[in-house]
Parts: C-alpha cells; sequence; structure tokens
C-alpha cells in the first residue's frame, strides 16, 4: 500500500474561502439556522436586550432633566421625582440584565451543544479515506478549540453586539433630539473612526486566522507526542520533541501577538477620539451656553451620553476580535460540515437483513490515491456463501486492502464488489456493516471495561450475552483471570490489556453481533499458540454457517479452511485448499515448506 | 484553594516576568490618570469658562482635554503590547513547560490518563491562564486604584456628598466576594467537562475505524451527546449564578448616582456646591461605575483562570516515578549481560511479574513465550525502565538501572513495540529517529536489514514519503519492518522484540531474523514471540505463566508449544466441565 501524494497529509483549505473569512454571510446563516428551534427564547432575550438598552439611556438624559428643571428651576420635589425615576430604571434594567444574561446563555450554549453534536455526527459519517488524510489532532481542534471561539462569539458577542448597537442608535437619537448641530460637532470625528475602523478589521481578519490555524498546529503536535510517548521515550526524543513543539507553540505566540500590536493601536485611538470629541462639545457647546443658547444641562448630558456614544464603538471593536477568531473557526467548523461523507459512506437501499453472505469481486482494482500505485489490480474472486476462505501472501500484497473494501471502507477504483448478488454500493452501508464482523490487525479498545468493549454493538446487551462470544471461542476463563474479571478497565486503547488480550476483545466483539460476514485481519497474531489452539478448535464450529475471509500468516491457520487464496502484487496468484496447493507446488507450497523448515530449525 | 492556587500561579508561571509586568502597570496607571484628568478638566471648564464667558480659556482647557486624550492614547499603547507580549511569553512558557514535564512521566502515568484530557489542560486550561494573568490581573489593579484615587477626588471635591454617595460600595465588595465563591466551582466543573469531550472525541476520532466496521456512529454519537450535553448544563448553571450576581453587581453602584442626582443637586439648589461640581462629581462616579460593573466579569475570569490554574498545575504536580538519581551515571560501553533478580511487579493491584530471576548473557537471543497477559512484554519493557521494579532489581552488566541514566540506559536498546508507532514523518525521518543525523547510508542499510528497503523504495517518494498519523496508510507488516528499521539504526547492544514481526509474512520473517542472527555478533536480543519460526532462532527459549519462569532451555528442548496447547485443553476441558455442570444443575431445577 501507498501513502496520499499530499505532503502534510491534510485536506487542502478552500482557497475560495481565504479572500472573505470575516463572518461570511451564508455560513453565519446556517449558524442562525441551527438557533431556529430556539427562536422564541431568543426573542424574548432580545426584547430583554432592549429593555437594559434603554433604561441605559435614560441616565444622561434623567441628568440633564435634573440639572435644567430641578436644580436650575431650584424644585427640590423634581429632583426627587427624577431621582425615584433613576432608582426605578436602574432596578428594571438590573431585571432585565438578568434575564439576558440567563436567555442568551440558555440559548447560546444550546445552539453550540447542537453545533458539536452535529459536527461530531457528520464526522462520524465521513469515510476512511478522509481520516487517512487528516490528522486527529486537527480533527479535535475543530470540536473543541473552533468550538470554544464560536461559544464566546454566540454567548458574549450575539449579546454585546445587540446592546451596544442599540445603545450607540440610541445615544445619537437622543443627541440629534436634545440638540442637533451640537450633535453634528460631536460626530465630526466620525469619518476617522469609520476608516480607522476599516482598516483594522482588515489587517485583523488575517492575524485571526493566523492564530487559528496556529492553535490547530499545537493540538495536532501535542495530540501526536502523547499517542507516541512511548517510542520518544524509548529513543531518547523528548529533547527534539521538545525543540519541535515550542517552534510550534512560539508560531501561535506570535501570531497571538499581531493582534495584540493590532489592537494596541486601535483602541487607545478610539479612546482618544473620544477626549477629542469632548473638546469639540465643550468648545462649540461653551460658546453657545455663554451666548445663552444652550443651557449647561444640555452640554452635562452631552458628555454623558458621550460614553454611551464611544464605550459601545469600542466594545463593538473588542468585538471584532471575537467575530475574527469566530469567523475564522466558524469557516473551519463549516468546511468539515461541507466534506462530502464520501462515495463509501452513501446509504444505499438494501438493507442487509438474512443475508447469505456470498461475496464476489468483478474484476476489482483498487489504489489509495490518483498518483499512487495499484494495490488491487484486477481481482476477479467468488466465495460463495458459507465458505471459509484464507488469504495469504507476503505483506504488501493487498490483503487487507481487499478486506477493507468488502467492509466498503473504500470503494474499488475500478470493477465492482457483489454481496448475494447485489453490488455493495447498494446496501444501506450501515446496515449492511452490522452484518460483518471485523477484527482489524491492531485491535483498537476504548476507554470503559472488558464487558463494555465486547458489546459495542449493543451496550443495553445483558452480561451473559456479552460473555457468550468468549464462551464460544473457549477464552471465557481468560477474561475472569483479569484483575476485575469482565468489568476489568482496560483504559485508553486498552493499554491496562496486554497485546493478546487486546485481541481477544476484539475477537469476541467481532463475534458479539452475530455476524453473517466474518473478516479476521490476523486476528490471532499477538496470541500464544495456546490461545491460538483454542481459538482454532472453536472456529471450526464457529464459522459454520458463516462466510468467513482469514488473513493470516501462521500456516496452522490457513490450513483448516475450506480454500485458499494466494495474493501476490494486488493480484490473486493461487486458488484452493490446502492439498491441492500443496500440490500444485507452487508459491503456497513453497511459502508452507520455508515454515516448516524454520519451525523444525536450521538443518 | 484559590488562594494558594494563585499564590503559586504567580509564583510558577510569573517569575522572570516582572519588569515586564511593572512596566506595564506603570503604563496602566499612567492610563488610569490621564483617564482621570479629563474629567477634572470638564469640571474646570464648566465651572470657570462657561460660567464667565472667558474663551480663551475655554480654548486652552480644551487643548488641555486633547492632550490627556493623546497621552492616554500613547500610554494605552505601551501598556496593551507590553501586557500583551508578557501574557502571550507566559502562556507559551506554560506550556513548553507542560509539555516538557509530560514527556518526562512514566508509562505509568498515561495508563491513568486520557489524552483528551492532556489536550485540553495543555491548550484551553493555558490559555485561560493567561487571557488572566496577562490582562485581568492588570485590570483588577487600574481598577483598584480608580477606585482609590476617584474616592480620594470625591472626598476633596465634596466629603458629605462623597461619604454617602459611597455608601454602597462595601455591599458591592461582599457580592462580589459572594459572587466569586460560588462561581468557581461551577467554573471548575465546566473545564473539567470540556476535558472530559475532548477525551471522548479524541478516542472517537482515532479509533474511527472500529467504529465504521461496527457500524455504531449512533452510540458513539450518543456519547458524544451526553458528554456536550454535560458541558450545556453546568454551563447553564453558571449562566443563571452570572445573571443573578452580574446584574446586582452592575446595579449597586447606580445607586452611588442616584445620591448624587438627589442629594448633590440639593447642595446646588442649596447653594453648598458649583453646578460644575455636581458634573464631575457625576463624571467621576461614572468612572467608577465601569470598574465596579466590570469587577463581575472580571470576578468570573479570575474564577476560570483559578480554575484552570488548578488543572495545570495538578498536572505540573504529576512527579516521573522513573527518574535520574543524582548520582546516577552513563552506562559504560555495554557488553549486553541482563539480569532480573527476583523481579515483582503489578499495574496498579494486577500482579503481572511475581519473583522473576533471569540472567541473559552477553550475545544471547532469549525469546520469552507464554500464555496471554503472563508477563512477557512487561518484563522486556523493564529492560529499557519503562516501570522501576516493585521488588527486585534489574541489572545490566551488573549496574542497577536505577544508578544509571535514562538516557545512556535507552540508548543502548532498541525497541520495537508491540504497536509500531510511527510519526507523520518521511520513512527517512522515522527510520532515523533516534538519530536524526544519520547519513542516508545507514538508513538505508538500516531498512535493508529490517528488508524493508524495497517495499519503501516502491513508494512514491521513495524514503521521502511522507506517512500518515499513525502510519494508516502502509499495512501491518510494513510498518512494522519500519519499527524494526528504527530500532537497528542506532545499532543497539541490546534489542527488545516485543511481538515485532507478528505482523510480517513468514518467508519475510525468517530472512529479517537470520540476517538479525548473522550480523547480531555480540548483539543481546529480548525476543516476545508466538510463532514457532521466530522462537526457533532464539538461543535459549524461557516459557512464562502467572508471572513466573516455568520452563527455559534451547528451544529444541523445550516444548513450550505442547506445553501451551496441552494447557489450553485442559483449560477446555475445565470449561466444557464447567458448562457441563452447569447444564446439569439448570435441568435439575
Amino acid at each position: 500500500m501507498t501513502p496520499r501524494g499530499d505532503p502534510r497529509g491534510e485536506l487542502p483549505e478552500d482557497p475560495r474561502s481565504g479572500l472573505r473569512v470575516w463572518l461570511n454571510r451564508r455560513h453565519v446563516l446556517r449558524l442562525a439556522a441551527f438557533g431556529w428551534a430556539y427562536r422564541w427564547q431568543a426573542l424574548g432575550s432580545m426584547v430583554a436586550m432592549l429593555a437594559v438598552t434603554a433604561t441605559g439611556l435614560t441616565g444622561p438624559y434623567l441628568l440633564r432633566l435634573a440639572i435644567d428643571k430641578g436644580i436650575a428651576g431650584k424644585d427640590l420635589s423634581y429632583l426627587g421625582w427624577v431621582a425615584a425615576l433613576y432608582l426605578l430604571a436602574g432596578m428594571l434594567g438590573a431585571v432585565f440584565h438578568g434575564v439576558q444574561t440567563y436567555g442568551v446563555n440558555w440559548v447560546g450554549q444550546r445552539v453550540i451543544r447542537d453545533l458539536r453534536d452535529r459536527l461530531f455526527r457528520h464526522l462520524t459519517s465521513l469515510d476512511i479515506d478522509y481520516y487517512s488524510r487528516q490528522r486527529a489532532g486537527w480533527i479535535i481542534s475543530r470540536l473543541t478549540n473552533d468550538i470554544e471561539a464560536l461559544e464566546t462569539l454566540l454567548v458574549d458577542g450575539v449579546a454585546q453586539l445587540v446592546v451596544n448597537s442599540l445603545t450607540l442608535t440610541g445615544a445619537v437619537i437622543i443627541l440629534f433630539g436634545m440638540d442637533w448641530r451640537l450633535a453634528v460637532v460631536t460626530m465630526a470625528v466620525m469619518p476617522v473612526l469609520l476608516l480607522g475602523t476599516a482598516v483594522f478589521r482588515v489587517k485583523a481578519q488575517k492575524a485571526y486566522r493566523r492564530v487559528r490555524s496556529a492553535v490547530a498546529d499545537v493540538t495536532v503536535s501535542l495530540q501526536e507526542s502523547l499517542s507516541g510517548i512511548r517510542v520518544i521515550q524509548a529513543f531518547r526524543r523528548e529533547e527534539r520533541n521538545m525543540q519541535a513543539f515550542s517552534a510550534v507553540n512560539d508560531v501561535n505566540r506570535k501570531a497571538n501577538l499581531d493582534t495584540v500590536y493590532l489592537s494596541g493601536v486601535y483602541f487607545p485611538s478610539v479612546e482618544f477620539l473620544s477626549a477629542v470629541s469632548t473638546g469639540l462639545i465643550l468648545l462649540y457647546g461653551g460658546s453657545r451656553v455663554a451666548d445663552g443658547d444652550l443651557t449647561v444641562g444640555i452640554l452635562a448630558a452631552f458628555i454623558g451620553y458621550l460614553s454611551s456614544f464611544f464605550d459601545p464603538v469600542e466594545s463593538l471593536s473588542e468585538l471584532y476580535n471575537t467575530l475574527q477568531s469566530s469567523g475564522a473557526a466558524l469557516e473551519k467548523i463549516m468546511s468539515v460540515l461541507d466534506t462530502e461523507p464520501g462515495d463509501a459512506e452513501l446509504l444505499g437501499a438494501l438493507t442487509a437483513g438474512g443475508i447469505a453472505g456470498a461475496l464476489a469481486c468483478e474484476d476489482v482494482s483498487f489504489s489509495y490515491g490518483a498518483d499512487s500505485e495499484e494495490v488491487l489490480d484486477g481481482v476477479t474472486l467468488s466465495i460463495p456463501a458459507g465458505q471459509r476462505v484464507s488469504l495469504v501472501g507476503p505483506t504488501g500484497a493487498g490483503k487487507s486492502t481487499l478486506a477493507k473494501l468488502f467492509l466498503r471502507f473504500y470503494q474499488p477504483t475500478s470493477g465492482r464488489i457483489t454481496v448475494d448478488g447485489a453490488d455493495l454500493r447498494d446496501y444501506d452501508i450501515r446496515d449492511y456493516r452490522r452484518h460483518v464482523g471485523y477484527v482489524p490487525q491492531e485491535p483498537y479498545l476504548f476507554t470503559g471495561s472488558v464487558l463494555d468493549n465486547i458489546r459495542l454493538a449493543d451496550p443495553q446487551a445483558d452480561r451473559a450475552e456479552a460473555e457468550r462470544p468468549a464462551l464460544e471461542l473457549g477464552v471465557h476463563d481468560l477474561f475472569l483471570a483479569l484483575p476485575a474479571g469482565y468489568d476489568t478497565e482496560v483504559r485508553e486503547r486498552g493499554l491496562a490489556l496486554s497485546a493478546g488480550e487486546r485481541q481477544l476483545v476484539s475477537f469476541a466483539r467481532a463475534f458479539f453481533a452475530k455476524p453473517a460476514v466474518l473478516i479476521l485481519d490476523e486476528a490471532t497474531s499477538s496470541v500464544d499458540p495456546g490461545t491460538e489452539y483454542r481459538i482454532e478448535a472453536a472456529l471450526s464450529r464457529l464459522l459454520e454457517g458463516r462466510t468467513s475471509l482469514v488473513i493470516a500468516h501462521r500456516l496452522s491457520t490457513v490450513e483448516n479452511s475450506d480454500r485458499i487464496l494466494v495474493m501476490e502484487d494486488g493480484r490473486i496468484v493461487e486458488d484452493g485448499d490446502h492439498h491441492s496447493l500443496l500440490a500444485a507446488g507452487g508459491p503456497y507450497a513453497r511459502l508452507y515448506r520455508s515454515q516448516l523448515r524454520s519451525v523444525e530449525g536450521p538443518a | 484553594m484559590g488562594m494558594s492556587t494563585f499564590r503559586r500561579m504567580t509564583q510558577l508561571f510569573l517569575s522572570g516576568h516582572w519588569p515586564g509586568l511593572t512596566l506595564s502597570l506603570v503604563l496602566a496607571l499612567g492610563t488610569t490618570a490621564m483617564g482621570l484628568v479629563i474629567p477634572w478638566l470638564v469640571k474646570i471648564t464648566i465651572d470657570q469658562a462657561l460660567v464667565t464667558g472667558r474663551t480663551g480659556l475655554l480654548r486652552a482647557l480644551v487643548g488641555g482635554i486633547v492632550a490627556a486624550g493623546l497621552l492616554r492614547m500613547a500610554l494605552a499603547f505601551g501598556r496593551r503590547v507590553v501586557s500583551g507580549k508578557v501574557a502571550l511569553k507566559v502562556e507559551t512558557e506554560v506550556r513548553d513547560r507542560l509539555f516538557a514535564h509530560l514527556q518526562t512521566l512514566g508509562l505509568d502515568f498515561y495508563l491513568r490518563s486520557q489524552t483528551g484530557q492532556l489536550i485540553s489542560r495543555s491548550i484551553a486550561d493555558v490559555r485561560a491562564v493567561r487571557m488572566f494573568l496577562g490582562y485581568g490581573l492588570i485590570f483588577i489593579v487600574t481598577h483598584v486604584t480608580t477606585l482609590v484615587a476617584v474616592t480620594v477626588i470625591l472626598l476633596v471635591l465634596q466629603p458629605r456628598l462623597a461619604l454617602l454617595s459611597l455608601a454602597p460600595m462595601p455591599l458591592i465588595l461582599v457580592v462580589a466576594r459572594v459572587f466569586s465563591h460560588k462561581l468557581h466551582p461551577t467554573l471548575w466543573a465546566i473545564q473539567q467537562r470540556v476535558a472530559e469531550l475532548t477525551a471522548v472525541a479524541e478516542e472517537r476520532i482515532t479509533g474511527i475505524r472500529v467504529i465504521k466496521a461496527f457500524a455504531v456512529e449512533d452510540i458513539q454519537q450518543e456519547a458524544f451527546a451526553e458528554a456536550s450535553d454535560r458541558i450545556y448544563r453546568q454551563n447553564l448553571e453558571a449562566a443563571s449564578i452570572r445573571g443573578r450576581y452580574v446584574p446586582l453587581l452592575g446595579f449597586l453602584p447606580s445607586l452611588s448616582l442616584i445620591i448624587i442626582l438627589f442629594y448633590g443637586g440639593r447642595l446646588v439648589v442649596l447653594d453648598q456646591m458649583t453646578l460644575g461640581s455636581l458634573v464631575a462629581f457625576n463624571g467621576y462616579v461614572l468612572l467608577l461605575v465601569w470598574p465596579l460593573r466590570m469587577l463581575g466579569m472580571l470576578v468570573s475570569w479570575a474564577a476560570r483562570a483559578i480554575a484552570s490554574g488548578e488543572r495545570v498545575l495538578e498536572l505540573l504536580d504529576e512527579t516521573a516515578r522513573v527518574t535520574d538519581r543524582a548520582t546516577a551515571r552513563p552506562l559504560p560501553r555495554v557488553r549486553g549481560a541482563i539480569e532480573f533478580h527476583d523481579v515483582t511487579f503489578s499495574y496498579g493491584d494486577r500482579r503481572v511479574l511475581d519473583g522473576i530471576s533471569l540472567k541473559v548473557e552477553p550475545g544471547e537471543t532469549v525469546a520469552l513465550v507464554g500464555p496471554t497477559g503472563c508477563g512477557k512484554s512487561t518484563l522486556a519493557h523493564l529492560v529499557l525502565r519503562f516501570y522501576d521494579p516493585i521488588d527486585g532489581t534489574v541489572t545490566i552488566d551488573g549496574h542497577d538501572l536505577r544508578d544509571v541514566t535514562l538516557a545512556s540506559l535507552r540508548r543502548s536498546i532498541g525497541l520495537v513495540d508491540q504497536d509500531p508507532f510511527l510519526f507523520s514523518l518521511s520513512v527517512r525521518d522515522n527510520i532515523r529517529y533516534g538519530d536524526p543525523e544519520a547519513s542516508p547510508r545507514r538508513v538505508e542499510a538500516a531498512a535493508h536489514a529490517a528488508a524493508a528497503h524495497d517495499f519503501i523504495e516502491a513508494l512514491p517518494q521513495g524514503y521521502d514519503t511522507v506517512i500518515g498519523e499513525r502510519g494508516m496508510t502502509l499495512s501491518g507488516g510494513q510498518r512494522q519492518r519500519l519499527a524494526l528499521a528504527r530500532a537497528l539504526l542506532i545499532d543497539p547492544p541490546i534489542l527488545v522484540l516485543d511481538d515485532a514481526t507478528s505482523s510480517v509474512d513468514a518467508e519475510t520473517e525468517t530472512r529479517i531474523l537470520e540476517a538479525l542472527g548473522g550480523q547480531r555478533g555480540n548483539r543481546t536480543s529480548i525476543i516476545v514471540a508466538h510463532r514457532p519460526s521466530t522462537v526457533m532462532l532464539a538461543d535459549r527459549v524461557i516459557l512464562l505463566d502467572a508471572g513466573r519462569i516455568v520452563r527455559s532451555g534451547p528451544p529444541t528442548e523445550v516444548p513450550w508449544q505442547q506445553i501451551l496447547v496441552r494447557e489450553a485443553e485442559q483449560a477446555l476441558e475445565r470449561d466444557i466441565a464447567a458448562a457441563h455442570r452447569e447444564r446439569l444443575r439448570e435441568t435439575s431445577l
């Protein structure tokens, strides 16, 4: 088998998306669709935000009334009323603020949960090919770092966006309502503000993209180092690995640093503009107060509203940070959601219930990528239902690949595979796979007990049912001998078990589902001859009435099969039972003799 | 909980950054001061310039306001850049340190931990710590300064009004404290839930082939959805705490504004205070409102950072069990005599080796055989000192492994593990993993010795072909041969092959092992194997059972296969007999 052409082994980014990252409208709409189910709650939160804004805006206006009417008019009871109103507004504001905080979280966290679930669901529907190209750390970064960035947007961002925009609009309206000429002067800094914001936006866009891919690189590096820790320690690569990680980590730091410089320039500048505006109000307004054309109350209110004007602008720009990283994260998430599951995962209409398990290949060729060598080269083969077939041949001959094609992990590049005479493409793939038992070369166990791992296909199965396959395989007592028997925790990847025990669990797991077809890819390579003997003794009984494809190197496993296929360089070069192949004196006979010789020892 | 973690965080993470932090603090204080100057100038403007109508003074004061604004801008820029730099540096350092620490931890730690958990702590938690140490801390200091400065200014302006308007302040501090106490555990739990989800995702993503083969996507999605829902519920709990306290913290300062308006207005009416002072008072208290409202946010921030800090410290506190002793010396030139003296070992409560004594001569090849789970791999791993025995000693050339440096020990041993983990690197870099400077010639020689050269040459880019994560696109036998080449490249005096050729076809295996035997000369080899053809090539076979050596001798004399098969037969008979008894019991009922 040959690896993919892409040197980094990762899917390229969509080139079109590189141009306009900042919250792609289509993506935002799709994100909004996740919130549609909670539209009423969202609307409720929105109303609360509106109320928060309104009560917040009353402050300076009440101040103006207090100064102009209460103080200037020397009317103490009026002053009292204004103060009471102020108190009421404050209390109402607090209540609505509480409602808003809870409501926004309620909706935002739900949307995030739904999106995360959807993303994971989509990921599990993608074909194996995707996983051979994409590094696990990259995918994990989507599910964690990017979702976290979006959470910031939905929970803090949206509320800030709404409240600040409303405050800004409200402040502008009130300013113009109080005195339009002074309002125009106040807004004089607007063009500079808009221009600066536009420049900031363009630069920040790029910086935040770099941050997102840098943090994904850190995750990838970390994930691989953690998974390969045993090799790292055995080969003393800690030092070098540390340097490599430091490098990636530092790229992440530098990417973040760019954003620091950008906001370092932008936000203080906005604050400066606010000071300029204050000066302008005083300069122009002051001369009008002197002329008796404007009350001091209005002037004070204007200065009060300035913070209602510049604070939102600042918050909104601060929000840009959030929007930028969320935009980049959203884009990455959507790119995963947009990845087609691949032909291999298409759900056909045929269900596999009651299949007999007659497998056939018609002139099947396969390669792992367009520029890779063919792993299978015109394989034609017909396995009647119930036959026990062994597949032998040198490593890299294509045995495992052929087995994987029968699981439809990949589609043949040309030719077709049929099951019970129907094209495998036409089957509902999940339903079909439920009727196929598979023991891969490397058993992969999940955190949990032995029992849980065996009943992977049906976690609700009772204990007796989950113990059945091991009983049938004659290895029940081996599981019972574990520290907590079937309840022994196997830990991540099954590390608490020995390699042989992991294989046994994997074996039992395959039989648990009572499959019609069994594919055993070197399923007993790590067990001792004794355990193998037990399994061998059980297999002849267990495989009866089931179609099986057994890949093995130990000829003791092979001898008992109904039929032996010898593969070399992607082709089937011999086909027959043990005795006829021995008599034929071809590759199988040679293989057999060489193994026999090595067992007997060099003469 | 909170404070001691906080102290340790600052000690551990901020050392060496104090100059930067101090500078950013000074800059932050300057920024705050400028922020306080502006309302003061506004007050003077209203009181002096407007009331008297002196336009010259008005212009000068406005000029002063703009100048203060400019200065504030420069200081704020400096503050942001300096503190941003420090914070990122701290984050990077903490993460580097965590990574370096994780690499020193032994396999016992990795047996206990989930990769996803470690990823989450190294990334999300470290980031949270950075956010707080970088920004939060500075905010707290500037806010506290603002608070003090404003209080002083107000007291100077109008003592009575000041005392009245600052009356709600103690209440605010009490509320903030309660808030932080309630929030902290929830936020810790959120971080924990996130790490759990990362672990679920990590395992599902790396195990996707099994999930697909068993068509259990639905069940896994449910498991993920459950983890996801736990985060959601925890977040909602935090939201309900925030929803109650944050608005309260926002509302309490407006009480001050109301007092100013009502009582201050009265004072102006009664001519006991100027209007300008009232406006300024109002302006100053508004300056307080922001930090006080931020208090809620800062409290959540600090709580989250401390929660994350605890989780990071927890990892840093993990001590490596297998480390160099202070007196450890490099292993001298290795002859390859390995000896186990009465070695006992358990994983937790699982006893794996039970008083093993074994002497391997230099240059000898020993095959370890025995039933599944009998301790073969563990015995092999003890030679590399992945673990220390609970009892007894392991020596090489008479040196107790605990007395030599790990680096020198492992440099002398080539390991080919059961699971041939390969990195996302080129074939060449994978082979020279143990010696990145190795010449192409040595890489090829190692590949030849592992019978890997031919298939490598057939790859699209030969030795430069990058193999995917975990070498996914190579066949099992090919990966095992690369792992073997990787071990042979360092030309180790001791070779440990843990079921290293199980996926290689018999013919190729024989070729490899015969070649190894031919060139092995003085190399000591420990081979864990199941195939008779592999075992036949050893000088001696050691049969283990339940952590004990039951037989040993030349492979031609120890009928280990027969013994194992006989035991299996007996076990099966017992099983059948047990099943029979069971059936009898059932029918008799």
